[in-house]
């Protein structure tokens, strides 16, 4: 039986018959490349956009979101471990067609639906038909996604793609080397390219305490951001907490959030963020120009709401997002 | 409080039952793997020569 080369993502991996590819989610049977994972989601909720993070796109709305087991990338951090590093087999699959995810997304009155948990680059085909579907139904495509694809299936994402919270987790090779078994350079066209296309992107930059904390980090990474994709890009910083292969490291403090906060809009970012701490002033928008809160959010939910038309309430400057 | 005692032939038998559910389950689960995974062509690959 001949041998197989993936093209999806930058792994690339050569396959003989019976191998799995390195995402565990797509297997050369008997010299064909077939997903594991079309219609086998092994989680499924109805969440706050803001969750995603979205902070510009849909504000207040409900996003329907599912995942298959599997994923391109090995983060010594990541939360859903128990099924991004798992085969498919050893997980919990619910049988759920593209025009059953759309179906239950419009009973839910969701007005997105999102490719999130693992990784929809892994899942690329059931994510594909489903996006078509749900555009034909009048609902967007939001990817939650490290980014770590090919050009080609790139290419034809960005067709269904309407929103993307794009992994920027490090600035250096070197961190996506020890971090998560991957590289950069794909990363960064990923994001230039969803960018280029008219897919709204923003950007979460998980802090790690001694990798990725440190001001040169935060400024390089900011840098990155204003030359390549503009300031208007938001960037959420986000806190890590002990996890998977990293439970023998601190949370992150606050304070490294807030001066990751600082660094940005010192760079020149117009809407930075703090994640996963509650309360802080980072969880806000302000308008770039008079500084106004225009959302107040607690965690997911918005306390206040100061955008007309996609404009400050106050002083009338175009607030860069989606808003209705 | 009644005691009651477990005879020889029930203790082999919950044994032997258990034995048979402990050596079943990775069985079934290799019976299911059909239906907990799809198998439908993916996109984006080559076939390689030789």
């Amino acid at each position: 039986m001949s041998k197989v080369k993936c093209l999806l993502c930058p792994r690339e991996c050569v396959l003989g018959s019976g191998d799995r590819g390195d995402c565990r989610a797509r297997m050369n049977i008997d010299g064909k490349l077939q997903t594991l994972v079309y219609g086998k989601p092994c989680a499924m909720h109805v969440d706050p956009i803001e969750k995603k993070p979205l902070y510009h796109y849909l504000p207040s709305t409900s996003s329907f979101s599912i995942a298959t087991a599997g994923c391109n990338l090995h983060c010594m951090y990541c939360q859903n471990w128990e099924i991004s590093q798992r085969e498919p087999e050893n997980t919990r699959n619910m049988d759920l067609s593209p025009s059953e995810v759309v179906r239950q997304a419009m009973a839910a009155k969701c007005k997105t639906i999102a490719y999130t948990y693992s990784e929809p680059i892994i899942f690329f085909e059931y994510a594909a038909d489903t996006g078509r579907l749900a555009h034909k139904n009048g609902l967007l495509n939001v990817w939650v996604t490290a980014g770590y694809i090919n050009p080609e299936p790139l290419k034809e994402a960005v067709t269904f793609v309407d929103a993307a919270n794009i992994d920027l987790k490090g600035i250096t090779d070197k961190f996506y080397k020890t971090m998560a078994k991957a590289s950069l350079d794909p990363v960064l066209n990923t994001i230039k390219t969803m960018k280029r296309e008219g897919v709204w992107v923003e950007l979460t930059n998980l802090v790690v305490p001694t990798y990725n904390d440190t001001r040169e980090d935060f400024a390089k990474l900011c840098d990155w951001v204003m030359d390549n994709v503009g300031p208007e890009v938001p960037v959420h910083f986000a806190r890590f907490w002990p996890m998977y292969q990293l439970k023998n490291l601190p949370p992150t403090p606050e304070e490294v959030l807030t001066q990751a906060r600082e660094t940005a809009m010192s760079r020149g970012i117009q809407y930075a963020y703090v994640g996963n701490v509650p309360g802080h002033e980072g969880n806000n928008t302000y308008c770039p120009v008079c500084k106004k809160i225009v959302i107040k959010r607690r965690g997911y939910m918005i306390l206040e709401y100061n955008i007309i038309v996609g404009k400050c309430k106050f002083c009338n400057h175009k607030i860069a997002g989606r808003w209705e | 409080m009644l005691k009651k005692q477990i005879t020889r032939k029930e203790f082999l038998k919950t044994g032997f039952l258990g034995i048979l559910t402990i050596l079943a389950l990775p069985l079934s689960r290799i019976f299911s793997i059909k239906d907990n995974v799809s198998r439908k062509d993916a996109k984006y690959y080559k076939e390689l020569a030789g």
